[in-house]
C-alpha cells in the first residue's frame, strides 16, 4: 500500500461523512461549517481520529485554492437581477460596512485583549467579512424565505465582501512585518490591489466569455475545465501583477455568469460542485488544524471579542453605513444579526502565521473561537430572528418533482423554462389548446405531483403543476404572464383606459393610430423616448407625458421597458 | 355626441362564432357592411394595432381599434362572444364584449378618442358586462347604451 492509499480512503470518508451530515444542517439550526470543522475536529489529533496536522504553509495553499474556487462559483452564481435590486446596499456593507466592522472590532479588541493596536485592527479584518450565504441554508432548512431586498442585499454582500477582509487584512499584516508604511503607501497598495483586480477580473472575465464562444472543443466535459482555467488565471494573474486576486476571480464568475456562454448549466452545476467540495475539504482541514485544548485557553478572549462583534461592531456598522438606505429599523436589526463568520475569517488568520507575526497562535485560535461560536449563536437563532424582525414570507412551495435543462454547446437563441402555476394565474384550469401562446414556444411536459402529463390540447392545467415551456428568448416575458398570478384582484374595477403596447413600437406609429402628437422622431421607439426621458429613473410604474398621452413603463426588465401602458388623456 | 346615437342596430351581433382573434376581428368587420377590398384593408391595419399589444383591456372587454381610410365617419359596432374567446389581454381572461371602433384619419369633429374614452368608461362600470350578458336583442343593447352610458 501506497502512503497515498491511506490518504485517499480517509479523505473520501470524510467527505461522505460531512456530505451527510450537512443535511442535518438545516434540520438543526447549526451552518454546515461548523458539521464539517467538527468532523475535522473529531479526526484530529485530540479527537478520535488522531490525525496529527499543523503544518501550516500547505493549509495556507489549500485554503487560496478553495477560497478561490468559492469566490468564483459565488460570482458565477449571482444574477444581475439581485445584483440590480440590492447593490447599493450590498457594495456600501461590502465595503464601508466591513472598514467599520473592521475597525471598531479591531478598537475592541486592542483594548480587551491589550494587543497593539495595529494586531487588534488585524484582528478585526479577519473577522470583518460575514458569510451571508451560510445564512441561506439554515433559511432553507426552515422553510423560510427573505424579502426579495433583503435577501438579495445578502447574497450580494456575502459574495463581494470578502475580497475587502482580504485587503485589509493583508494591508495590516504588510505594515506589521514592515513591507507597507501607514500613510500614503498605505494607500498606494490600497489602489493598487482594487486597480489591478477589478481591471484584472473584468478582463480575463471577457476573455473567457469570449474564447468559450469561439473555440469548438471536442467533449462537452472540457467546457467547466475551460471556465476553471479561465477562474484559476483571474486569480493568478492580477495576484502576480500585485493586485487583489481574490476581487478579480469574483468579477471574472461575475462576469461569465452572467454572459451567453456555451454549455452554461453544466458549467454552473459542474462549478457549484466544486465549491462544495472545496468548502468541505477547507473545513475539515481546519477542523484537523485546531487544537481543541488551546482553543479553550482563549475562550474568555474569543468570547470578548465575539460579544463586541456581534453586538457592537456589526450593528453599528450596519446602522451607520445603511442609514442614507431607506431600511427600517427592524430590517437593518436583521442585517446587523446576520453577521455570520464563515471560512475566510479561519483562512486569513493563517496569513498572519505564515508571513511571521510574532501574534499569529493567538490570532488563530481567537478567531477560531469567534468563528464557532458566532455559526453558532447565530446560525441557530436566526429563524427566530428573521421572524421577529418580520424579514420573512412564508414559502410553500415544493421543489419540483423534475427537472429539465438544456445542455447546449452552442449559444442557442432558446431555453427551457420551468414555471410553477400560480392558482391564480391566467393558464391555471384552461386546456392546453386555449392558452395563447405565442408561435414559437411550447410546452413540452407537465410535471404532476408525482407524474408526468404529457401536454395535449385538451389536457388542462392545474394550478401547482409544473410546466416546462420550450421557447425562443424573446416571448418570455409573454409566456411568464401566462403562469404569474394575476397583477390585481379579478373584481376591481378598471381604473384607467390603459392600453397597453409593447416598447418597440414606433412613435410614429402610436401617432398614426391616433392621431395624436408624441416626439419630434417618428422613428424612435416608446421604450428609447422613455429611457431618454427617465433616465435612472427608469423602473416600472414610472411616468412620462407626451403630448396628449401618459405612458408607463409596466414591465422592465434589464434596464429595459419591454411593455408601455398608454393612456390617452382626455380633455373632460 | 352620445354613444347611442354611433351605433346601429346592424352593428350589434350577439352571437359571434368565430373562434380565434383574427376571425373575431374579421366577423367585427362585417358588422360595418363595407366592401370586400375594404374588409380585407380594415382587417390588416387593425391587425397590426393589435400586435403592437392587445387591446383586450382587461375584465372580458376587448375595444379593438384604429384610423383607416376605408370609413369616412367614425364607424362603431358590438360583438359578443358569451363563452368568451383568447384575446391575449391584458389580464390574460377570455373576452366576452367586443367594441370595435373605425375612425377616418381625418376627423373634422375630432371624436375618435373622446369616444374610445367613452366606451371604455362605459364598460369599466362594474354592473355592465352582467347586463350585456343578460340581454338578448340589438334594441336591447342600444337601450342599455342610452341608459347607462355617458
Amino acid at each position: 500500500m501506497y502512503p497515498v492509499d491511506g490518504l485517499i480512503f480517509i479523505g473520501g470518508a470524510l467527505l461522505l461523512l460531512a456530505i451527510l451530515s450537512s443535511t442535518l444542517s438545516g434540520k438543526v439550526g447549526v451552518p454546515g461549517l461548523v458539521l464539517f470543522l467538527g468532523i475535522g475536529m473529531l479526526a484530529g489529533e485530540e479527537g478520535i481520529g488522531r490525525i496529527a496536522f499543523d503544518n501550516y504553509p500547505l493549509a495556507h495553499a489549500i485554503g487560496t485554492v478553495a477560497l478561490v474556487l468559492i469566490l468564483f462559483d459565488g460570482g458565477l452564481q449571482t444574477g444581475w437581477r439581485s445584483f440590480r435590486a440590492a447593490w447599493k446596499p450590498a457594495v456600501t456593507l461590502s465595503t464601508a460596512g466591513v472598514l467599520a466592522t473592521a475597525g471598531l472590532t479591531g478598537l475592541a479588541a486592542a483594548w480587551l485583549l491589550d494587543l497593539p493596536l495595529l494586531v487588534g485592527l488585524l484582528l478585526g479584518s479577519i473577522v470583518g467579512s460575514t458569510d451571508a450565504a451560510a445564512v441561506f441554508s439554515i433559511l432553507r432548512g426552515q422553510g423560510l424565505h427573505l424579502k426579495e431586498r433583503i435577501a438579495a442585499t445578502l447574497e450580494i454582500e456575502s459574495g463581494s465582501n470578502d475580497p475587502m477582509a482580504v485587503l485589509l487584512t493583508l494591508a495590516c499584516v504588510s505594515m506589521l512585518i514592515g513591507d507597507v508604511e501607514p500613510g500614503w503607501s498605505l494607500v498606494g497598495f490600497f489602489v493598487q490591489q482594487v486597480v489591478i483586480g477589478a481591471a484584472g477580473g473584468v478582463a480575463v472575465g471577457w476573455a473567457g466569455v469570449w474564447i468559450s464562444n469561439r473555440v469548438s472543443l471536442t467533449a462537452v466535459g472540457l467546457y467547466p475545465a475551460l471556465v476553471l482555467g479561465t477562474g484559476l488565471l483571474a486569480y493568478g494573474l492580477p495576484a502576480y501583477l500585485g493586485g487583489s486576486g481574490f476581487l478579480s476571480v469574483y468579477l471574472a464568475g461575475l462576469v461569465m455568469g452572467n454572459a451567453r456562454v456555451a454549455f452554461k448549466r453544466g458549467i454552473l452545476l459542474a462549478h457549484d460542485g466544486g465549491a462544495w467540495i472545496a468548502q468541505i475539504v477547507m473545513f475539515i482541514m481546519l477542523g484537523l488544524l485546531a487544537t481543541p485544548s488551546r482553543l479553550v485557553d482563549v475562550a474568555v478572549e474569543g468570547m470578548l471579542v465575539a460579544f463586541a462583534l456581534m453586538f457592537v461592531a456589526r450593528p453599528l456598522a450596519v446602522f451607520v453605513t445603511l442609514a442614507p438606505l431607506r431600511f427600517s429599523v427592524r430590517e437593518l436589526t436583521f442585517l446587523s444579526w446576520v453577521g455570520l463568520k464563515g471560512a475566510i475569517p479561519i483562512i486569513l488568520a493563517i496569513y498572519p502565521l505564515v508571513l511571521g507575526v510574532p501574534e499569529g497562535a493567538l490570532l488563530f485560535n481567537v478567531v477560531f473561537f469567534v468563528v464557532l461560536l458566532s455559526a453558532l449563536t447565530q446560525g441557530w437563532s436566526i429563524p427566530p430572528v428573521a421572524k421577529w424582525t418580520g424579514v420573512w414570507e412564508a414559502l410553500d412551495r415544493p421543489d419540483p418533482p423534475i427537472t429539465l435543462e438544456i445542455n447546449s454547446v452552442r449559444h442557442l437563441d432558446g431555453d427551457i423554462v420551468e414555471y410553477r402555476v400560480e392558482p391564480d394565474a391566467p393558464a391555471a384550469g384552461r386546456m392546453v389548446r386555449e392558452l395563447a401562446f405565442p408561435e414559437s414556444a411550447l410546452i413540452a411536459m407537465i410535471a404532476r405531483e408525482d407524474e408526468i402529463v404529457p401536454p395535449r390540447g385538451r389536457t388542462r392545467i392545474q394550478s401547482d403543476d409544473y410546466v416546462f415551456v420550450v421557447m425562443k428568448s424573446d416571448v418570455r416575458p409573454v409566456v411568464d404572464r401566462m403562469f404569474a398570478p394575476r397583477p390585481s384582484a379579478p373584481s376591481e374595477p378598471l381604473t384607467v383606459l390603459e392600453l397597453p403596447m409593447d416598447a418597440r413600437t414606433r412613435v410614429g406609429d402610436l401617432e398614426d393610430f391616433y392621431g395624436i402628437h408624441l416626439d419630434p422622431d417618428p422613428e424612435r421607439t416608446l421604450g428609447e423616448l422613455m429611457s431618454e426621458r427617465l433616465g435612472d429613473e427608469l423602473e416600472e410604474g414610472a411616468e412620462i407625458l407626451a403630448g396628449e398621452i401618459r405612458l408607463a413603463a409596466r414591465r422592465v426588465a434589464a434596464g429595459k421597458v419591454e411593455m408601455v401602458g398608454v393612456e390617452i388623456l382626455l380633455e373632460e | 355626441m352620445k354613444l347611442r346615437q354611433l351605433f346601429t342596430l346592424e352593428g350589434v351581433n350577439l352571437e359571434l362564432k368565430a373562434e380565434t382573434k383574427d376571425d373575431i376581428l374579421k366577423e367585427l368587420i362585417q358588422l360595418l357592411d363595407l366592401d370586400d377590398k375594404s374588409e380585407t384593408i380594415l382587417f390588416k391595419t387593425l391587425k397590426r394595432r393589435e400586435n403592437l399589444g392587445s387591446t383586450g383591456i382587461g375584465k372580458g372587454i376587448a375595444i379593438p381599434h384604429c384610423r383607416s381610410l376605408v370609413v369616412n365617419r367614425l364607424r362603431l359596432a358590438y360583438g359578443r362572444k358569451p363563452e368568451g374567446a383568447d384575446f391575449n389581454s391584458i389580464d390574460g381572461e377570455p373576452v366576452h364584449n367586443f367594441f370595435l371602433i373605425v375612425a377616418p384619419p381625418l376627423e373634422v369633429s375630432n371624436q375618435y378618442l373622446p369616444v374610445l374614452g367613452k366606451i371604455a368608461q362605459f364598460a369599466k362600470d362594474p354592473d355592465i358586462p352582467t347586463h350585456l350578458q343578460d340581454i338578448s336583442t340589438p334594441q336591447e343593447f342600444l337601450d342599455l347604451l342610452e341608459e347607462k352610458a355617458p
